[in-house]
């Protein structure tokens, strides 16, 4: 009996009847390459494989022609919906920018009780109120906050030690407040402070305003009092009273802790990761030493480089990926951020992996003295003398002069990666993003020269050995995947 | 294209421009401005001479820094392959992307 249907293989495409979709492709390592599409979907493929793709001969019957199909680098006569799900992608992926600023920063003092050697803040003795914003800076910087067509609106207050000047931190929260109720923003608020001058009565008005906190912990007892010196010497015990004090009034998930690596830190990350679970915490961001302020006073910065900093992060993950496969629950969140935009069609508000750049875009910041910054790296190197970054000034400039200064569109137009060299032609790039405050700071210009940047260095570095674990570790994979917030 | 190694200077040798664009040799010279001085001259109307001086003086393989230039040859010509041949569905994808938002500019 004849049937009425064609045999399977008519509905198969022909070797070579395919048509390429755009990507990017850069070496995985000495046998691999990784091929990334504009989405950031990607597809580790051999040498050989790869330039048979791209010749235009791969057969539909290996494996990785399915893949490279559901993942929209090709499209054959059997589907034509390829380019339609890539652009609904691309879409989601750089939604964030057509929202504009979500991250506001408040420096509300520069004077600080702790004398960290990294500190990139040239900070003020905690006598000197000079160095404090005043209300009514406060309120022009909330007029110029909810100018933002963001709907969603962090504050962000910063120092020197913000909780100094608990007073306008109050002022502030109370205000944008009574704003928001014609504003109806999704209106967030995140305290960063070192807890020393935390109080009951500090703590309780948190909890009534939903006000979350972020501190700092560096590891050990010994390897943070070394970081971060206080007059009395005690910053580790100071700050872990501080932690508990803040989640028995506030609840546990209202305070992080941030560290940062130090020299010393580098053969210490065991122990560091270790402390954290102690501490109850759930993850841990692997902050690698910036360019600015004090830290280049002290010459803290430059005392590792990128190398040993990867060398540090990958026995990190490793160590994090270990204790899971144990049973603790805990992620690294810098790889989080970066497996979300791996793994998912949506991008991250992660300002230094940004295209255009994140700063003044996504995040921006108020001194204390009225200036307007793109980011907290670009005040930090005016308060060494260099205004290069500075946008204006909250009683002397409108918001269209300040979000329109060249101070902020050269460097967010030199350094768009899409047009750079080597970024352009990067399979990261959907990863990566543009940083102009270091780029300027290490080599004088807002593009720099990414063969002689630190910055694609370590991020090319973490990129690679994420996209290794993923390829090569199926229980690392899981881990990862896991970690991926929707 | 067999290079010349001289420890001193660096090591040349020839590329064949009806093999590899003008575009593709400059793009491998940028990527090696973290290890290697490049020079590029014109020795024939299709040929090229590729100097590369070592930054780093001590122990440097120059066979094994010629044998990446011509892989990251390779690589290069493989990408402007995709560039070419994507270059208006990656058009029409952005264009289609970013229309309906506020970002587009109406004329």
């Amino acid at each position: 009996m004849a049937s009425v249907f064609k045999e399977e293989d008519q509905f198969e495409p022909v070797t070579g009847s395919y048509k390429l979709l755009p990507f990017r492709f850069s070496r995985l390592d000495d046998k691999r390459y990784v091929a990334v599409n504009e989405c950031g979907e990607h597809q580790v493929l051999r040498p050989l494989d790869l330039e048979t793709f791209v010749r235009g001969k791969l057969s539909p019957h290996v494996e990785h022609y399915t893949l490279l199909k559901a993942k929209h680098f090709l499209s054959d006569s059997s589907s034509q919906i390829g380019p339609d799900l890539l652009t609904l992608k691309v879409r989601t992926k750089r939604d964030r920018i057509a929202n504009f600023t979500s991250l506001h920063m408040f420096v509300v003092t520069l004077r600080c009780n702790h004398s960290c050697l990294y500190c990139q803040v040239s900070r003020q003795s905690e006598d000197r109120i000079a160095f404090d914003m005043t209300e009514e800076m406060a309120d022009r910087a909330l007029d110029f906050t909810f100018k933002s067509p963001s709907p969603a609106i962090k504050i962000e207050f910063q120092g020197g030690e913000s909780l100094l000047n608990f007073p306008l931190i109050r002022h502030i929260v109370l205000a944008a407040e009574t704003r928001n109720l014609t504003e109806k923003r999704d209106l967030a608020f995140v305290i960063a402070t070192n807890l020393s001058p935390v109080t009951d009565e500090i703590l309780e008005f948190c909890r009534e305003h939903n006000i979350y906190l972020s501190t700092s912990l560096d590891g050990p007892e010994d390897l943070h009092n070394g970081n971060r010196p206080n007059p009395t010497r005690d910053s580790y015990a100071v700050t872990i009273e501080g932690i508990n004090r803040a989640r028995a009034i506030l609840g546990e998930d209202k305070i992080s802790a941030l560290m940062t690596t130090t020299k010393a830190s580098l053969p210490r990350i065991t122990e560091i990761v270790d402390e954290y679970v102690k501490q109850g915490f759930h993850g841990i961001f692997l902050r690698n030493l910036s360019p600015y302020g004090f830290a280049i006073k002290t010459r803290y910065y430059g005392q590792y480089d990128s190398e040993e900093w990867l060398s540090f992060y990958r026995k990190g993950l490793d160590y994090i990926i270990e204790l899971n496969k144990q049973g603790i629950r805990f992620s690294e969140y810098y790889t989080a951020l970066i497996l979300r935009k791996m793994l998912t069609p949506y991008g991250t508000g992660f300002v230094n992996l940004q295209s255009p750049a994140g700063v003044g875009i996504a995040g921006i910041i108020f001194n204390y003295n009225g200036e307007v910054y793109p980011s907290d790296e670009a005040r930090m190197k005016a308060e060494m003398g260099d205004k290069v970054f500075c946008m204006g000034h909250l009683l002397k400039n409108t918001y269209e002069d300040i979000m329109l200064s060249p101070a902020l569109l050269t460097p967010l137009e030199e350094s768009i990666p899409e047009s750079a060299p080597m970024c352009e032609e990067c399979a990261f790039l959907p990863y990566c993003g543009a940083d102009p405050d270091y780029h300027y700071a290490t080599q004088g210009d807002f593009l720099g020269h990414k063969a002689l940047s630190g910055f694609c260095k370590k991020n090319m570095g973490v990129f690679r050995y994420i996209i290794r674990k993923l390829a090569d570790d199926p229980d690392a994979r899981r881990i990862l995947e896991s970690w991926v917030a929707w | 294209m067999s290079p010349t190694p001289d420890e001193t200077i660096g090591t040349s040798f020839e590329v064949d421009t009806n093999i590899y664009s003008l575009e593709a040799i400059k793009k491998s010279a940028y990527r090696f401005a973290d290890r290697a001085g490049v020079d590029l001259s014109f020795v024939a109307s299709n040929k090229i001479q590729v100097t590369l001086v070592p930054s780093c003086k001590n122990a440097v393989d120059l066979q094994q820094m010629v044998s990446e230039f011509r892989s990251e040859l390779l690589d290069q010509d493989l990408r402007e392959i995709i560039k070419r041949e994507t270059a208006p569905i990656r058009n029409l994808i952005l264009a289609h992307a970013f229309s309906r938002t506020r970002l587009v500019q109406q004329e």
